[in-house]
Order: structure tokens, then sequence, then C-alpha cells
């Protein structure tokens, strides 16, 4: 008999919660394919190493873009090899919630349940990401007060407002750390002539991208490709220079955080000032992220303790409580 | 005779009106029950087991099997970084 499983299919990172059990797989969301045959060379981890120094035959991919599965065929051998890692087979057909973006189309909302479906699952039920994370950051959303989340994914970007178990006002963006890591990379290549790939373009964000000017601010040595010549060359780059580069994001996230202020009822806003609003997802790890968004809207930013496994903890707790709480999933309630 | 078929036209219908009514009345009970339910499954006692998960992950301690950590901060290869931090 298979144990039920919450997945939280991300741009980034895949995470698998089992019935009973916890967490019991964090990957990202990448697969490495023989371009030729069409065989599955590695998945996860391994096919993460492997993006952007692959020969020619080997094509190391993200078939999630902005949360919505781009390849569905790709996506759906990728989340066959998860489950059969955890322990999926033809013969244990696991109840399985997903947690998508709550922006997603009717359409892309049926390739994923798909997806799940024909990879091995007996039945395949949506979620929202910042309803999960709302759970599985543990705020009072059982309560008539106001819970406010920001889950800013590798994809998007969503902010809600939760009141008694459910969505009140919600704002999303297909925004999210990757556009991030574009931007630096598009920047880099502009200011600098030279061509640096998609996982620089993240360790430049991890090593001195910030969203407000921190205290201890670092320069950060870069080698890429020159655009001229073609050979290999070092720059240097600043905080204020990845501050630049990234800017239209940060814009872009922090106004659909003021927008979704903006549609909450009177009533819970008050709430907000007191209670604050709630930091989740692997993009709310920028450096001065929460300062930036407080500053903004004047209401306080406070950062999940499990920022990255917030979601999958939620949907855990929706698969543990499978009945009672079926009514949360997407297409149940509307 | 008629006024047979006027009985039975009259008791049909109020049997039809009083299985309307008793299916609308459990109806609206479910609603309670199901919301009432709904809510317990997200109180803070529901809940301790992710409260007591979260906590586990916060203390570095690895859930059951094939956890991986998050993706890493510096290059995989440290002799060979792209990106290396200088002092200004």
């Amino acid at each position: 008999m298979a144990r039920d499983l919450a997945i939280d299919l991300g741009t980034a990172n895949t995470l698998v919660y089992m019935k009973g059990r916890g967490i019991v797989l964090n990957e990202p969301s990448v697969i490495a394919l023989n371009r030729q045959t069409g065989e599955v060379l590695a998945t996860g981890r391994e096919a993460w190493q492997m993006i952007g120094r692959t020969p020619g035959y080997i094509v190391a991919v993200r078939p999630l873009r902005g949360g919505a599965i781009t390849d569905f065929e790709i996506t759906e051998r990728m989340i066959r090899l998860l489950l059969q890692r955890v322990g999926v087979s033809r013969f244990s057909r696991p109840k399985v919630v997903i947690c998508v973006p709550s922006a997603i189309t009717e359409v892309e909302r049926r390739a994923v349940t798909d997806a799940a479906r024909r990879a091995g699952a007996a039945d395949a039920n949506l979620i929202e990401q910042p309803m999960a994370a709302a759970i599985g950051a543990d705020l009072p959303i059982d309560e008539p007060v106001g819970n406010m989340v920001i889950d800013i994914g590798g994809g998007t970007s969503e902010t809600a407002v939760i009141s008694l178990g459910g969505i009140v006002a919600l704002e999303a963006v297909r925004v999210g750390s990757f556009d991030i890591d574009n931007a630096i990379q598009n920047y880099v290549r502009r200011e600098h002539g030279i061509a640096i790939g998609e996982r620089t373009a993240e360790e430049i964000k991890v090593a001195i991208g910030s969203a407000d000017p921190t205290p201890d601010e670092n320069q950060a040595e870069v080698r890429g490709r020159d655009l001229m010549t073609g050979l290999p060359k070092t720059v240097l780059l600043t905080p204020e220079e990845i501050r630049f580069a990234i800017e239209d994001v940060l814009s872009s996230i922090t106004a659909s955080v003021i927008r979704c202020l903006a549609k909450a009822p009177p009533e819970l806003s008050q709430d907000f000032l007191v209670r604050g609003m709630y930091l989740v997802g692997g993009g709310g790890l920028l450096r001065g992220l929460a300062q930036r968004i407080e500053r903004e809207t004047k209401v306080p930013v406070r950062m999940s303790n499990v920022p990255l496994e917030a979601v999958v903890l939620g949907a855990g707790h929706v698969i543990e409580h499978y009945e009672a709480l079926k009514g949360m999933f997407m297409g149940v309630r509307r | 005779m008629t006024l047979v078929v006027i009985l039975i036209v009259v008791a049909v219908v109020i049997a039809v009106a009083v299985v309307v009514i008793a299916s609308r009345r459990s109806g609206s009970g479910d609603g309670v029950a199901s919301f009432r339910r709904q809510i317990d499954a997200l109180s803070p006692e529901a809940r301790r087991p992710v409260v007591d998960q979260v906590q586990r992950l916060e203390e570095g301690i690895e859930p059951a099997s094939e956890t991986a950590p998050p993706e890493p901060e510096a290059p995989t290869d440290p002799d060979d970084p792209e990106v290396r931090p200088r002092d200004p």
C-alpha cells in the first residue's frame, strides 16, 4: 500500500513529503536527457550540476518555467522518476497533492494533474502555494485574523491574505529568482561585454546580490567569455551594480505586494501592522529583500524559519488530513 | 374520481417539497460540519506534527531518506570558481 504524497513542484526545486514520514526528497527540478535517444541520464542534483556544461548530445533542462510546465513529456518523466525514488511502483499508486502557483491557467492545471496521474498517482489534486506556505509557516490561518504570506519562488512571486482557512486576497506575478539571475546575466553581457551562464549568475546573486544596501558588502570577481574576442575574461562586480541590474525585478515584486495589501479588507489590514507579513520561498533569501519590502509598505516583514520547506510542509499537513482539508483543493471550492 | 386525482397530485407535491426541504437542511448541516472539520484540521493542535518538523529542520536533523541539502551557495568546484568574492 503506497503512502500518500505531497509534492512542491517548484521551478527551482522539487520537494516530496510522504504521509507519516515527512520530507523524503529535496532536489533541483532539473532533468538531463540524451538528445539523440531521448533517454534520461540524470535528474535532480546530478542533472543540475550538468547545466551549461554538457556535450552536444546531452541536454540538461528545467521542465518548469514560471511555475508552469513548459515541456509536458519531460515533466511527466521527471515526476515518474521522483515517484519511483520514493517507492511508488505500478502496484502502489498513492494519492498526491501538488502545490502550484495560484495564477496558473486551467490548461496548466490539467497538465500538472495529468502528468502526475500518468506518472503513477492514483489521484492528483492541486493546492495553491501561498495557502500551503501559510500552513507550513505555522500561521494561525484557522482564526478570523489577517495572515499575509509572500512566497517568492524561482518563477513566480505570490502574495496572499489568508483568514479562516481561505484566501481573501491574492496577487501573483510571473517573476521570481530566475528573473533576478537573468537580469544579472543581461547586465554583465551589456555593461561588461562578457557572457556568463545561468549558474554563474546565480552564484553572483548569492555572493553579492542584495535588494537594499547591507553593512558587509564585498565585490566579486566574475569569469566569463569575452563577447568580442571569445577569450575567457575576468571582471569585477560591485553590489551596487547588481542592485541596479535587478531593480526592475524587485520593483515588480514589491509592487505586487502593495497591490495585494490594497485588495485586503480594512478589518484585516489592521492585523498586518501588528502581525506583520511572512516571507517564504528561496527568493526571499535575497539579502535586504525583507527590509526593502518593509520600507516600501511600512508593514513589518518576518522571515519564515523554514523558507524553502514551508510549502511542502503545508501540503504535507493537507495530505495528513486529506478528508478534512480536501475542500481546499483548487477547483473544489470555486 | 377527479377529487382522488387532485388529492394524489397534492400528496405528491407535498412529498416532493418535504424531500427538498429535508435535503436542503441536511446540506446546510453538512456545510457547517465540513467547515468545522476544515478549521479543526488547521488548528495549532492539529498542526503540531508540522511544527515539530519545522523544529527538526531548524535544528538540522535530516528527515527520513533522500533529502538533499539546498542548492549550494558556493560553486561546486572550490578550486575553480567562476565567482570569487573579493574584499573592497
